[in-house]
């Protein structure tokens, strides 16, 4: 079939104004969140619901046409732009939110759902989301967890999105089967627990970065919005000291004294570490002790307290999004990813050998937030011009690779203009065992070829 | 005007966020809402015209029609202020105007209405001395005042009441004002958003030289196009350092005389209004409270808000060309907000805009809602002691 027909085919499954092979909206989708350059699909299709998505694999697949999905566009390592053309699936209309249960403490959505409205139907039922990342209000639930994406609003205590959060997903196979994971797998059992008889299918596709299955319906652990909350801002003159006090807060595991805590430092001001933390309690002793705990250990690893309002604004504005994004320019991460809870100062002092000694560069921020027991680290550089690209791709090369090389466990892998280049040839039997899971549940290579599984 | 060249660091300054793409889709950009894919939204728009740029695009007749189905809300312009504080509507008129200069797969409808503008100076082809049909024989206009009332097309040529009320409101105020009369010409708000810059400059300098002869001080405008036209655009097309007048809208004005005890309200029926933001008057403009003190000035009326207000405020789906180009996709908009209005448990919807008034009211019908809508000259007139 060639791609006239399969836009005829498609049109037939969600409507003529759902699929487009105009080349303005072709260039529409050509970009994401990362510096990757332009990827152009040969068409678009816009499926609303899970039927419709299986519908339009069974034809992709039996005419062997490659498919790529895509949230709200917001991968900033290229995990989501069509590598080798093909049909490009825009999850966006997927976005209802299917059920909230009160009484288990969950609610499923369509994996198009944004973070900002499941919190905004969450919390006319007093309840609120576990953790989500500061992604303001474009970033779909189905990006995130497909990724196993993860802070830094909430992560201290509740980790990457599948740690403790997700209870179940539906998804399509490549070949058009649709599947239900967790206890909602059995028949009449409500999605309220994520293990059931067998293997955690659950975790399989949980950073697949969407290469085993379409995510279409995710069940996410909900809690009640918390009493009280408090703010409170650091300084530190050096990683070490921050690296103590996430230790500490962490150290008490199951009950980590913050619900977020993060720290960045910029490569023009060496030695000027900013910290924001994040509290909460169910009752107004438990936020008090977490209040004074916290500083008690930033005061002990030379902290200084500084305006609340830095951290007030930050974690403040976990769905309408960062404010003064791109003040200094248009980011472009590098050398994002987990490291374990000691390692912080390490990778801090390599990002300062390579950027700020090195290279010079004048805008770049190293940034870490703790999960249970671990850093999520990240460096971002920021474009005074376009001009810049070159240096900017030496420099987050050069960061990806040596981070690579010290053990990071990147935010995700992407395809050849993410970090497959640096990953590739790192994972061993583990990598061979994905792609043989790959050949089985994709035998014909259709879904997101050329990302994660080469 | 600027070509589209002039913006190619701009539109390179779009980091890609998405927060143009709001939370949801019917929350921030109503193109997106009718037509689904991100080439509706500010962010889609910013690639393609990257792409235009680059010369990859023909002028199809789809891209055309993708480029007038935006209806210059400035809800993008607004979520950006957090990222890039990219000029999204002035980008997006741009591209629009590169599309007219370039000529093919114009829009019928928008050739229509520059031959309109062009040939009787208003956007409704009608003959221009029924520009003074709103003019009844109770209204005092006085040729010398140093005040003139701008009423704009759709005021004059379609809502009457809006203008009646508006001088019936100077005229109890025992405030002087003058008109353009027959002279007045289209502002050149809707030729800017449909690309016709040429035609817009010439309507800017006539305008500007008609009022100068008659040495006016202060412009008085009903329509947020013609608001921000005259005060935004006019310096600009005509490379303008300050304007010889000073533009103001009719909420401002009559909010100014009921402080200072110009105007007072007589007790009305209790009644629930809401108040819907025209997109150039709000977000364009920055003017969200002197409606609303206003409104509350009214014993009797009590102001409820929809979910979505001020800078929030959801496009009543006229603007930017769409209702006259693509009527169908401004009645989808409309819907929306119109439902808003409704759960608002509001009785009428009182706006400042002649354009919202009538495509809300256009949509009464659609929406099977009994729900009222009026200009808040209207309101303000009906409420006088």
């Amino acid at each position: 079939m060639n791609s006239s027909g399969l836009c005829d085919s498609l049109a037939a499954i969600v409507g003529i104004e759902n699929v487009t092979k105009l080349d303005f909206d072709l260039y529409s989708y050509s970009r994401d969140l990362s510096p990757a350059r332009e990827r152009l699909a040969s068409m678009i299709a816009r499926p609303r619901s899970t039927s419709e998505v299986a519908a339009i694999m069974r034809v992709a697949n039996r005419n062997r046409f490659p498919v790529y999905v895509r949230g709200a566009g917001a991968s900033h390592w290229a995990a989501w732009l069509p590598v080798e053309g093909g049909l490009l699936l825009d999850m966006y209309a997927m976005e209802d939110v299917v059920e909230i249960d009160s009484d288990n403490l969950t609610a499923t959505v369509q994996s198009g759902c944004t973070w900002y409205k499941l919190d905004r139907e969450l919390r006319k039922k007093g309840l609120t989301y576990l953790s989500s990342e500061m992604g303001g209000p474009a970033m779909t639930v189905g990006g995130s967890v497909i990724k196993a994406g993860g802070g830094s609003y909430g992560a201290t205590k509740f980790g990457t999105h599948g740690q403790c959060d997700v209870l179940g997903l539906e998804f399509v196979l490549p070949t058009g089967e649709i599947v239900r994971t967790g206890s909602r797998a059995y028949l009449g059992a409500p999605p309220f627990r994520r293990y059931g008889i067998g293997p955690d299918l659950t975790g399989l596709l949980i950073g697949s970065e969407g290469t085993l299955g379409i995510l279409t319906e995710a069940t996410l652990q909900v809690r009640p919005v918390p009493e009280a909350e408090d703010y409170a801002s650091f300084t530190f003159d050096n990683w070490k000291d921050v690296m103590e006090v996430g230790d500490a807060i962490t150290r008490q595991f199951g009950d980590e004294i913050a619900y977020g805590f993060q720290a960045g430092e910029e490569s023009n001001a060496l030695g000027a570490i900013t910290a924001t933390a994040h509290l909460y309690g169910y009752d107004k002793e438990t936020l008090d002790y977490r209040s004074r705990k916290l500083r008690e250990l930033c005061k002990k690893f030379n902290g200084k307290e500084t305006d609340a309002n830095l951290s007030r604004e930050y974690f403040g504005r976990v769905t309408s999004g960062l404010k003064g994004l791109f003040d200094q320019g248009v980011w472009h991460f590098a050398g994002a990813g987990m490291i374990p809870i000691r390692r912080l100062p390490e990778f801090s002092e390599a990002w300062r050998e390579i950027v700020a000694r090195n290279y010079k560069f004048p805008r770049c921020t190293f940034g870490a937030w703790t999960f249970p027991r671990g850093w999520t680290v990240y460096g971002h550089l920021r474009y005074a011009d376009p001009g810049e690209h070159e240096l900017i791709m030496t420099i987050s090369d050069e960061l990806n690779r040596r981070f690579t090389e010290m053990g990071i466990i990147t935010f995700g892998i992407g395809g050849p203009d993410g970090m497959l280049p640096f990953i590739r040839g790192r994972l061993g039997s583990y990598y061979e065992l994905l792609r043989s899971m790959k050949k089985a549940l994709d035998p014909n290579g259709i879904l997101q070829p050329g990302i994660l599984v080469e | 005007m600027a070509p589209l060249t002039s913006y190619a660091e701009e539109i390179m300054k779009c980091g890609r966020c998405g927060y143009c793409l709001g939370g949801y889709m019917a929350e921030t950009c109503p193109a997106r809402y009718v037509i689904g894919f991100e080439s509706g939204a500010a962010k889609g728009r910013m690639l393609a015209a990257g792409a235009m740029l680059r010369g990859r695009l023909e002028y199809s007749p789809q891209l055309v029609q993708r480029i007038y189905t935006c209806f210059l809300c400035g809800a993008c312009k607004t979520k950006c202020e957090d990222a890039a504080r990219i000029d999204t509507v002035e980008i997006i008129r741009t591209t629009r105007a590169e599309t007219f200069d370039n000529g093919k797969n114009i829009p019928e409808e928008v050739q229509r209405l520059g031959n309109a503008v062009e040939t009787r100076h208003n956007i409704f082809a009608s003959t221009p001395e029924k520009r003074t049909a709103w003019v009844t024989s109770d209204i005092r206009i006085d040729g010398t005042a140093e005040l003139l009332y701008f009423p704009g097309c759709v005021t004059s040529f379609r809502f009457s009441e809006i203008a009646q009320s508006t001088a019936r409101i100077l005229n109890k105020a025992k405030l002087s004002f003058t008109t353009l009369g027959a002279s007045e010409w289209c502002c050149g708000n809707p030729l800017l958003s449909t690309g016709q810059y040429q035609l817009a400059r010439e309507m800017a300098r006539h305008n500007i030289e008609e009022i100068s002869r008659k040495k006016i001080k202060q412009v008085l405008v009903s329509c947020p196009g013609c608001y921000k036209t005259l005060s935004h655009d006019y310096p600009k097309l005509l490379g303008l350092a300050e304007m010889p007048f000073q533009v103001v809208h009719t909420s401002q004005l009559f909010q100014s005389l009921a402080s200072e005890g110009k105007i007072s309200f007589r007790g009305m029926p209790k009644e629930a209004l809401t108040y819907h933001d025209p997109c150039e008057l709000g977000r364009l403009s920055g003017i969200y409270e002197p409606p609303r003190k206003l409104i509350q000035q009214i014993p009797g009326i009590t102001l409820v808000e929809m979910d979505r207000n001020r800078q929030n405020a959801w496009c009543c789906g006229g603007g930017g060309g769409v209702k006259m180009i693509y009527p169908a996709q401004a009645s989808k908009v409309a819907l929306l907000r119109l439902k808003e209005a409704e759960s608002s448990g509001a009785a009428r919807i009182v706006s400042s805009c002649p354009t919202c008034k009538w495509n809300l009211t256009d949509n009464l019908k659609l929406a099977g809602s009994r729900l009222r809508v009026i200009d808040l000259s209207e309101l303000v007139h009906s409420s006088l002691k």
